[in-house]
């Protein structure tokens, strides 16, 4: 289900300029009430998030809740869990260089929403929603919301930037609207160069570019003999902004062999290990969300051939992730988010057609949260012997969202500008219960 | 193999005859596709049977009568094709192209006497010696060396047509070649398939079996009509360097596969006045697939004029995925018909069957049904057919659903569906579109109506006193009419007591209603009467369409309990000597929900059930069945649940089917034909119960549970697992007693209530030395499954 095909895509760079999402437009419908959600909220701890998209859904059973007691049909050959740096906390063994880093991020064994679609449970993890009447913007467009261009960000690049394939499954922005969604820069980071969406082409040099620029304001009669026209002078506007992101310091922050060869290779010679290091310098230059949708994790066949060729990628960038914007001061204002739309069922499909896969599992599944005022070194929550269910002190998708909304400084009881004009909480409470929504407040400092 | 495995392994099926399956049961054979998925009556031909763990077929079952079929080789495919390989086919196929082209040139079908694309041969002109390592010599010594591909399309090369040749060279070398592989129909197993000339025409279910073990069913049609098998390439934009192929002979059926990006084109002469039925089977043939969205092949079909302009488009048949064209030639000349899957997916088993003629076609039958043994003629209309009438079979003791179909000179049509009933039935009288003032039908009744137009709505009153319960069911899609009923009950005042859209029995992500419907349109309502008077029940489409073919049956009356029994899997292996779980979905209707016993019918000597009463309430239930000595190794069993209804016995067979995955999610029960069995082995029980009867656990307590074995180490070293017990139950203190084994089952008075009855599995699982060292070099011993014990019923007391 795409629940919102119309703007089911990313907003490429030329889109985001022609809606101003660099400046110069004003707020379709929201006025002055993102304000309103700002002036509740706590002081922020966090100036960042870097959510790593698990794209598809990953095994909880054989990343951050091994479960070697449950026996081969719930672990296959993965049975033997290694210990961390952290006492009576265990991972993966294919997960060793995170094991060094557990004291830095905090591990939910007890997530839950119980649903198995791909597309609604993206949209229930990234937003804390249930599919509705509305569609619903998701944290990247929430934060670009309260912490984007409306209020102060003067970043090269938009803020809310999307490594590197958009998400596709649903609207980023929702209702909030084109303004809102991401920039998602195409190309691969593990390429030289690394060809961002209207901002690095392949094969086109300065020169030939500025050419081209020349050319086209030769043929641009129109705009010639109406300079006064606002409509031109917009484009104008957009126009010199777009050469300012080719041309100027936005090429250089998204040139990664500005960065050694040994840090390139510390993070791992592979798109997702660049696109880690790529969230690294986006945060150095201020963007307040950064997605890195990591594609491949919906592991229905092949699953354990897969995971070995997967997670030691993964462990490899994500360890130097953790441990490089630790190094850099950068970890205590930086949220890392790992998870993806679900789990993976504990119990290994040895049958046809899946011949050793795992299934969708939304009833219990694992995420993992680290920096940006998120403790380390702790585990929240448990699954039962088996991951099968939830034991102890299930977590729904809006008690994580709330709690990064808080350390962001955006209340998640703060009003959400809607279409509508509906009287919407950026994050609502328990929508059965009616209770308040909830925050991880064992893992939060 | 080691010695200490071997003995062990011996003792153990020696001892017991238990089978090890802790493998075999993610290893079973299985299968996805045929291709041709059928035949024609009177015919022998080859087809592939593609699927998994099928390298040891030993026999191979079709149900019925009349087609026989026998392995010709098994095949796994492999799509890495090696520079040796790749040149000595081609050079196979450029000489055999030539061959094949020269004769065309002889019969004056093609004016070059040599394939224009190729080098001419030079058969006169004396070659120069070649020289030591030239290109040639090179090319003839890797032909040599090259491993010969093993591949059914490669058989029979030299008998191949030069379109056949084709064909080959597309699927090795095309490199819009974009198959992807896929395990579970990577092997493949060439079959003979022998069709009798007097075989029923209908579908068939086929079986392979490979180490005594059967494979799923599969469908495979008996067909009346000549039939052709497409060659690739036949993709209308291919430019082919060969002459066309000649144009189809109408009637005619063709058998393809849809591969990615694929659309496969038909030419046939058409002549003015025809009036084809161009009928596609393709989501017929495999209904569910696991690992695809939708979960079939979703077939289009485009019909073009001699000038490729698109004169017809079906991509579905009303509600079926499958598309049915209907179409009156207008004049005589070429057609071509393409055929693809409407997102441009595909794999091997994306099989199709496309019939083109001018079969009889029934696209509406009225009343869909008649009381039984009532004589009762319901018209009929649609596409060339002979009659506007039909006389539906009524006669007592038959199935409550039955199929009719009209002949025109020996061709019959698409079966339709009717039903049969014991209640009184009455037609609908328009106009009725608004409550009466009184009573328009009596109950019980069934009225036979349509919603004859978008926006009809059919009103039915009655009175009923205070405290009735009323049924109100409707039969329609269930009969394949494209109605998708509104049901609402009202009282005189016009309050809406209750209504429902579509009625759908689904538990989690399994739907249990029988058959490959995905949308249960049919509506029900149960309520109870608040106060005497009158009542009306509307009857309405609810995506407010209407028309001829519109029909339904609607019962109004007291509720009817009964029930109907699904039984998985519908291909059983077992070992002679051991219990094998199965599992019994019960479909309660009208309320039913009282205890079922269930029974083999006539079974062969040495099969019996195990723990076979299911208990009241109960809506799915696991039991074994047990082969004893049994006096066949190949059975096809019947199972049918006994139940007391209102003072009467009510026996009803249990249908076979399959619990198969759509897409990733959803399940549904596939109805097979046949349930069958197959026992390898001759042994005879040797673990039984104890006690009979149910082992009553108190809640927050423990029961004991006592199993007869024979003495000796090996039932000493077993171990016993519950195998997906309830929530809340468990084994524990598994001991030797003087009869064999007892142990404990306890049940957590957190999780479980008294009330509870069930049946508990248990597995039996024995380590077992493969001969394996592990790191520190101590043996590495395997934790293998030898089958089960007979289920166990249980019964859950208070404390």
């Amino acid at each position: 289900m795409t629940l919102n095909p119309h703007h089911s895509n990313p907003i490429s760079r030329r889109e985001a300029l022609k809606l101003g999402l660099l400046g110069a437009a004003g707020l379709p419908f929201l006025g002055a009430k993102p304000c309103l959600a700002q002036e509740s909220a706590r002081p922020a701890q966090a100036k960042s998030v870097i959510q790593i998209w698990m794209w598809g859904g990953p095994s909880h059973l054989d990343t951050f809740d091994p479960k070697p007691e449950a026996g081969y049909d719930y672990c296959g050959p993965l049975k033997n869990p290694i210990a961390t740096n952290v006492d009576g906390i265990r991972i993966s063994e294919s997960l060793p260089l995170l094991a060094k880093q557990a004291d830095k991020y905090a591990i939910i064994r007890s997530m839950s929403h119980g649903n198995n679609g791909h597309e609604t449970a993206s949209y229930i993890t990234q937003t804390g929603r249930q599919p509705g009447r509305l569609v619903y913007p998701c944290a990247g467009a929430v934060v670009s919301l309260f912490k984007g261009v409306d209020h102060g960000y003067k970043g090269l690049v938009p803020p809310y930037i999307v490594l590197t394939g958009p998400q596709g499954r649903f609207s980023e922005a929702g209702f909030l609207g084109p303004r809102y969604k991401p920039f998602a820069t195409g190309g691969d980071p593990n390429r030289n160069p690394f060809l961002v969406e209207g901002i690095v082409a392949q094969g086109i040099s300065d020169q030939r570019q500025r050419s081209r620029r020349d050319l086209l304001h030769g043929l641009d009669t129109l705009g010639q003999a109406m300079p006064h026209d606002p409509q031109f002078q917009f484009l104008d506007r957009c126009e010199r902004n777009a050469y300012d992101l080719m041309f100027g310091d936005a090429k250089r922050l998204f040139d990664l062999s500005k960065e050694t060869d040994q840090m390139r290779d510390r993070y791992g010679r592979n798109t997702f290990g660049q696109s880690c290091l790529m969230a690294r310098r986006l945060v150095e230059s201020g963007v307040p969300y950064i997605t890195i949708n990591y594609k491949g994790w919906d592991t229905h066949k092949r699953h354990f051939e897969i995971m070995r060729q997967k997670l030691p990628e993964m462990d490899r960038a994500m360890a130097t992730l953790l441990q490089d914007l630790a190094e850099r001061g950068l970890l205590d204002s930086t949220i890392v988010w790992w998870g993806g739309e679900f789990g993976r069922g504990p119990k290994i499909q040895w049958e046809s057609p899946w011949n050793g896969g795992r299934s969708h599992y939304g009833k219990c599944f694992s995420s993992v949260v680290a920096g940006g005022g998120f403790k380390g070194g702790r585990v929240l929550g448990a699954s039962d012997t088996k991951g099968m269910e939830v034991a102890e002190r299930p977590v729904h998708p809006r008690e994580l969202l709330a709690s990064i909304y808080e350390l962001m400084g955006i209340a998640p009881e703060g009003p959400m500008p809607n279409p509508l004009g509906l009287d919407i909480k950026v994050m609502p409470g328990n929508e059965d219960s009616g209770q308040a929504c909830g925050r991880l407040r064992e893992i939060m400092a | 193999m080691t010695g200490t495995y071997k003995r062990h392994l011996l003792t153990g099926l020696a001892v017991c005859a238990l089978a090890a399956v802790s493998q075999a049961q993610t290893r079973d054979p299985h299968i996805g596709f045929a291709y041709p998925a059928g035949g024609r009556q009177g015919t022998t031909f080859t087809a592939l049977v593609g699927g998994q763990f099928l390298r040891n077929i030993n026999h191979i079952h079709v149900s019925g009568d009349g087609v026989q079929a026998t392995l010709i080789d098994h095949y796994k495919i492999n799509r890495n094709v090696d520079k040796e390989q790749r040149e000595a086919l081609t050079a196979q196929l450029q000489e055999l192209t030539q061959t094949r082209w020269a004769e065309l040139h002889a019969a004056g079908i093609v004016k070059q006497p040599h394939p224009p694309w190729m080098k001419k041969p030079t058969p006169n002109k004396v070659k120069p010696p070649a020289k030591a390592d030239s290109q040639a010599e090179k090319k003839n010594r890797n032909n040599e060396k090259a491993k010969p591909l093993k591949h059914p399309l490669l058989l029979d090369m030299e008998d191949k047509s030069i379109w056949e040749l084709a064909h080959v060279r597309h699927e090795f070398f095309a490199d819009r070649n974009k198959k992807q592989p896929n395990a579970q129909i990577s092997e493949v197993a060439l079959i003979k398939v022998t069709i009798a000339p007097d075989a029923v025409p209908g579908n068939r279910e086929l079986r392979l079996q490979s180490r005594d073990e059967l494979t799923n069913p599969l469908i495979f049609q008996v067909g009346t009509l000549p039939e052709v098998s497409e060659l690739e390439p036949n993709d209308p934009e291919k430019s082919s360097r060969l002459p066309d192929p000649a144009p189809l002979k109408l009637p005619v059926l063709i058998n393809g596969q849809v591969y990615p990006g694929d659309v496969d084109c038909f030419r046939f002469q058409g002549h003015r006045g025809q009036r084809l039925v161009i009928d596609v089977h393709a989501r017929r043939l495999v209904p569910f697939l696991a690992d695809a969205v939708p979960g079939w092949l979703q077939a289009t079909l485009s019909l073009c004029d001699a000038q490729g302009k698109e004169i017809a488009f079906a991509d579905d048949y009303r509600f079926s995925p499958d598309p049915i064209l209907l179409y009156e030639i207008p004049e005589d000349g070429y057609y071509e018909l393409q055929v693809r899957d409407s997102i441009y997916r595909g794999r091997e088993d994306f099989v199709y069957r496309i019939s083109i003629s001018e079969q009889p076609f029934i696209n509406q039958l009225f009343p869909l049904g008649g009381p039984e043994g009532t004589r009762t003629v319901a018209t009929v209309s649609g596409w060339n057919l002979p009659q506007s009438d039909l006389v539906l079979d009524t006669e007592p003791g038959g199935p409550a659903i039955r199929q009719a179909a009209i002949f025109r000179n020996g061709t019959g049509s698409n079966p339709v569906a009717y039903a049969v009933d014991t209640l009184p039935e009455c037609q609908e009288a328009e106009p009725n579109d608004r409550p009466q003032s009184k009573p328009s039908i009596t109950l019980p009744c069934i009225v036979n109506g349509r919603i004859s137009e978008p926006g009809d709505l059919d009103v039915f009153s009655f009175t009923a006193s205070a405290g009735d319960e009323i049924v109100a069911d409707v039969l329609a899609r269930r009969l394949m009419s494209p109605l998708d009923s509104l049901l609402r009950l009202t009282d005189a005042s016009g309050k809406v007591l209750q209504w429902n859209d579509d009625f759908v029995d689904k538990k989690g992500h399994l739907y249990r209603d029988m058959g490959a419907l995905t949308h249960h349109a049919d509506s029900h309502l149960r309520v109870t009467i608040p106060e005497t008077g009158l009542y009306h029940v509307q009857i309405s489409d609810a995506q407010n369409q209407g028309g001829e073919a519109y029909s339904y049956r609607l019962r109004i009356s007291p509720p009817r309990p009964d029930f109907s029994l699904h039984l998985t899997p519908s291909s059983i292996n077992m070992r002679a000597g051991s219990a094998v779980p199965l599992q019994v979905h019960v479909l309660p209707k009208d309320g039913f929900d009282g205890p079922i016993e269930l029974r083999l019918i006539d079974p062969p000597a040495g099969f019996s059930l195990n723990a076979a009463t299911i208990p009241a309430g109960c809506d799915r239930m696991r039991f074994t069945l047990t082969a004893s000595e049994p006096s066949q190794t190949q059975a096809i069993l019947r199972i049918e649940g006994r139940a007391l209804i209102k003072g009467q016995t009510i026996t009803r067979q249990a249908t076979p089917s399959d619990d198969v995955m759509q897409a990733f999610l959803w399940r549904h029960l596939a109805p097979a034909r046949d349930l069958m069995v197959s026992v390898r082995g001759k042994g005879r029980a040797r673990a039984s119960l104890a006690d009979s009867g149910p082992v009553r656990i108190p809640a927050g307590g423990t029961a004991q549970v006592r199993v007869k074995t024979p003495k000796g180490k090996w039932f000493r070293e077993i171990e016993l697992r519950l195998n997906e017990p309830p929530t809340g139950i468990s084994l524990q203190n598994q001991t030797e007693i003087p009869e064999g084994l007892a142990f404990d089952l306890k049940a957590d008075p957190d999780a479980v209530q008294a009330g509870l009855a069930d049946n508990l599995i248990v597995e039996i699982f024995r380590q077992v030395d493969w001969g394996q060292k592990d790191a520190k070099g101590n043996k590495a011993l395997k934790t293998v499954s030898f089958g089960y014990l007979p289920a166990i019923p249980i019964q859950i007391t208070t404390q």
